[in-house]
């Protein structure tokens, strides 16, 4: 339900199992779903925020609320105060502490920013998989992603020949 | 959470493959892994996509001209390092050229013998 606190317009997300949150419409806008859903007229009432759990949903609006002041209409008041360089940098550090998560909260996050939309937290929990397997063999990216290797061995070798420089 | 892993998902899993760092080795590594991911990778709207996503693409190396075969150079480290014959200027006839420019993944060039100028894709080596 949308409500008025301090002049500032409230948006409800529930999550599946139950849990509800309010929070400040430009920062539910923050999720480009979200956004279309408040901008269609879809969400008067409590928005359902199907597939993402309490735990999840709470790290999406943290990550939405951490994120706000940046981007969008109410960046300005932010910016004036703090230089941008100084303000993307904290930003940056606080990112990093937020992706400081197990494997399954960080894959969770990853469907959660793509079904939200919201395009600077599936960036950030998509690089940091892709970094976390940068650096390492190819078995060590099919362990580490649950991956099988459904190619035969001459198959494989066969890929391997073709661009033969790319695995020395 | 009711869903399984982004990884099952072939746009998610395209969302983080999207991230690799855009370096020669990495596609065909990333290949090797699963069938399922070399069709990911191979499909010409994650290509394209993932050319969108880097913008910039990485310097490669370079074509040395002293002579009119003008060996490729790579300027990059193992396993980054693409050996000279994968962009062989003479791979499609042996006639002396000149390489004046590269431009998105072609080469102009100048035959010595001829005097009109020729497009070249040095990955393909087509005219």
């Amino acid at each position: 339900m949308a409500t008025r606190e301090a002049g500032k317009k409230m948006i409800m997300l529930k999550s599946p199992d139950g849990m509800e949150f309010e929070v400040e419409e430009a920062v539910a806008m923050e999720s480009q779903t979200i956004r279309k859903m408040i901008e269609d007229d879809c969400a008067d009432t409590a928005i359902l925020i199907p597939n993402i759990n309490s735990k999840i949903l709470s790290r999406v609006i943290e990550y939405c609320n951490k994120h706000v002041p940046t981007t969008g209409a109410t960046g300005a008041a932010a910016s004036d105060t703090v230089a941008p360089a100084a303000l993307a940098e904290d930003l940056k550090i606080w990112d990093a502490e937020f992706i400081k998560v197990n494997r399954a909260t960080r894959f969770n996050l990853i469907q959660a920013a793509s079904y939200l939309n919201i395009k600077g937290l599936l960036d950030l929990t998509s690089q940091t998989t892709i970094d976390t397997i940068s650096d390492n063999s190819l078995e060590e990216i099919r362990s580490f992603l649950s991956t099988k290797n459904d190619y035969l061995p001459e198959e494989e070798q066969t890929i391997r020949r073709e661009n033969q420089w790319a695995f020395q | 959470m009711a869903l399984s892993s982004p990884l099952e998902d072939d746009d998610l899993l395209q969302e983080i493959l999207l991230r690799l760092v855009p370096q020669p080795s990495s596609l065909p590594r990333a290949s090797a892994v699963c069938k399922r991911w070399r069709g990911l990778l191979t499909d010409p709207r994650f290509l394209h996509r993932y050319y969108a996503h880097h913008r910039k693409p990485p310097l490669l190396g370079v074509f040395e001209t002293r002579s009119g075969r003008n060996p490729f150079i790579s300027t990059l480290d193992s396993p980054d390092h693409i050996p000279p014959e994968r962009f062989d200027l003479q791979r499609h006839d042996s006639f002396p050229k000149s390489v004046l420019d590269c431009r998105h993944g072609h080469v102009l060039v100048k035959y010595w013998m001829r005097e009109d100028l020729v497009v070249c894709d040095p990955i393909t080596a087509v005219l």
